[in-house]
């Protein structure tokens, strides 16, 4: 399993997106910096953490979809998935060790990004509020829940453009719609998975404090909810990968 | 050491393969002859794991495919249609990449593979800027990365140019005879085939029509000229003993394999001036054509001179 990853890990790094991506987030944490030094915005050091931790994390999502659909996309793009299962290892080693290593990929850049950001703080002299663990943690939802179902997405489509386009689709258009029966019809948002994946909702001083008592939910009915959802996606897309002929 | 048993598929409403067997033995070069569609590669696929057949049995080296897969596997080197690689990682690293797919290989050779098979130096290029027959080559040495005993080969020598294939056939001789290893090659070029294999089988519309010796004597024809005045005793002597004969181009056509001249001159000699006997082998070609009596679908092969 540790050779499959390691196979995987020389994929994505010999890539020049791994290395723009990360630029990316150091080009934007600096320049958030910039811009609050050169307009006089009062930002103390938790403010500025959490603010840039938020803004980050958003685009770590949306380059989540995007490396993980071609996790298995390009396999099916370049014809190699033929010999992937043409290997010794089973078909679940083979999907196991994709998963581990979208998820491993996530977390390298989301350290990657904590650390930029914390760095970033010091330039700011202010402490304000503590910096939170649990408000850092809490991010890490919505990428791991991004990873389940753009995997299950890209065992149903070929091509890297369909996978990427639809777990965009599912994902903005429910929140979407999640948003406008927040307003109308809470008791109904409340079965909508995407309006669980924020779990700071639940805590005080946080952006969406009050959005799980609007619909009615806790943190536990969340926290079971995106649990179901990735047990279904996860056996989904096992059921799918042990039968799907890629020949 | 590769035993296919009675193996049939069937996909969607079509039977694509019905009770195919055959052996490939240690040392042997087996070409596995057949037009498009015939089930070349579904049997290919059933063998490397990528389909499961719905009935009958595959084993490598006393392995069951389907039920050790693993061990059966790690005996096998393929390419499959065609040898697909990532284009942005070099031909190392995807011989690094093919490596690490095989559980418990430590060390490979990569300069001694890439002189095998005459990518020396060009290992450090991207994939991606190789030409067909470089990445031809590559698959080979992919094919070969862990030793396997059994090496399939489905069209290897597409993108090769005549010295390419010239080589590649040598080179597969060479290892099936020193290093013991079962070859099986599927191909739709039969005069390459005849000048590589030892043995073939020919599959059409699913089903194993004929496995046979390249060099077998089977419809091998013997010529005759004589005397134009002596023609008709000689086919009643033929007929006589018992020799299948006619007249073409007045040549007396005889279906004897080449063991029977002997007899068949000293039959001939005392009764006819004898101006010419030479000895007709069947092209593989004709054998396929005489298996399969589809003339209308020779189309399907190609050939090279």
């Amino acid at each position: 399993m540790l050779s499959l990853i390691q196979n995987e890990w020389m994929k994505w790094w010999v890539t020049k997106k791994a290395k723009i991506v990360l630029a990316l987030y150091v080009v934007i944490a600096v320049g958030l910096v910039v811009i609050a030094k050169t307009n006089d915005i009062s930002f103390d050091r938790s403010g500025y953490y959490s603010n840039t931790l938020t803004i980050l994390t958003g685009l770590l999502g949306i380059i989540t979809i995007v490396f993980t659909a071609e996790v298995i996309g390009n396999e099916i793009r370049y014809d190699t998935m033929k010999h992937l299962l043409m290997s010794p290892y089973s078909r679940m080693t083979i999907y196991f060790s994709k998963l581990i290593f979208s998820i491993l990929i996530m977390l390298f850049q989301f350290v990657f990004i904590v650390v930029v950001v914390y760095a970033g703080s010091f330039a700011f002299s202010e402490a304000g509020d503590p910096l939170l663990f649990r408000d850092t943690i809490v991010e890490l939802v919505n990428p791991i829940f991004t990873i389940f179902m753009t995997l299950f997405f890209a065992l149903l489509f070929r091509s890297v453009g369909m996978i990427i386009g639809f777990t965009v689709l599912a994902q903005f258009f429910t929140a979407i719609v999640g948003g406008i029966l927040l307003t109308l019809k809470p008791e109904i948002a409340k079965w909508i998975v995407f309006m669980h994946l924020d779990w700071s909702m639940y805590f005080k001083g946080t952006a969406g404090y009050g959005m799980g008592e609007v619909m009615g939910t806790s943190l536990t009915f969340s926290v079971l909810f995106v649990l179901a959802h990735i047990i279904v996606l996860f056996g989904g897309s096992i059921l799918i990968f042990q039968k799907k002929s890629y020949t | 050491m590769l035993k296919i048993e009675n193996i049939s598929k069937r996909l969607g409403k079509e039977q694509i393969l019905k009770d195919v067997s055959f052996e490939v033995s240690p040392g042997e070069v087996f070409g596995f002859l057949g037009p498009n569609g015939a089930g070349k590669t579904t049997t290919i696929r059933i063998i490397t794991g990528l389909l499961e057949q719905d009935a009958g049995k595959v084993t490598v080296n006393g392995f069951d495919v389907v039920e050790e897969r693993s061990k059966a596997l790690t005996q096998i080197g393929a390419i499959v249609e065609n040898p697909a690689f990532y284009p942005y990682l070099t031909g190392k690293q995807n011989l690094i990449h093919a490596k690490n797919l095989i559980p418990g290989l430590d060390q490979v050779d990569y300069d001694a593979l890439a002189r095998l098979v005459g990518l020396e130096g060009k290992l450090s290029k991207k994939v991606g800027e190789y030409s067909l027959g470089m990445k031809q080559r590559l698959g080979i040495a992919r094919a070969l990365l862990h030793n396997p005993r059994v090496l399939i080969l489905d069209e290897p020598t597409n993108g090769l140019d005549p010295s390419g294939i010239a080589e590649l056939r040598e080179y597969l001789r060479q290892m099936a005879r020193e290093q013991d290893i079962a070859i099986l090659i599927s191909s739709h070029m039969l005069s390459e085939m005849e000048q590589i294999s030892d043995r073939y089988a020919i599959i059409d519309q699913g089903v194993i029509k004929s496995v046979e010796s390249v060099r077998n004597e089977t419809g091998a024809k013997i010529a005759l000229r004589v005397n134009k005045e002596a023609t008709t005793d000689v086919l009643e002597a033929l007929r006589v003993a018992n020799y299948p004969s006619e007249m073409l181009d007045e040549q007396i056509i005889i279906t004897a394999p080449e063991s029977e001249c002997p007899a068949i001159a000293r039959l001939v000699v005392p009764i006819a001036d004898l101006h010419e006997l030479t000895v007709k082998r069947l092209t593989l070609e004709e054998q396929f054509l005489q298996v399969t009596k589809k003339e209308g679908d020779s189309h399907a092969f190609a050939h090279t001179k």
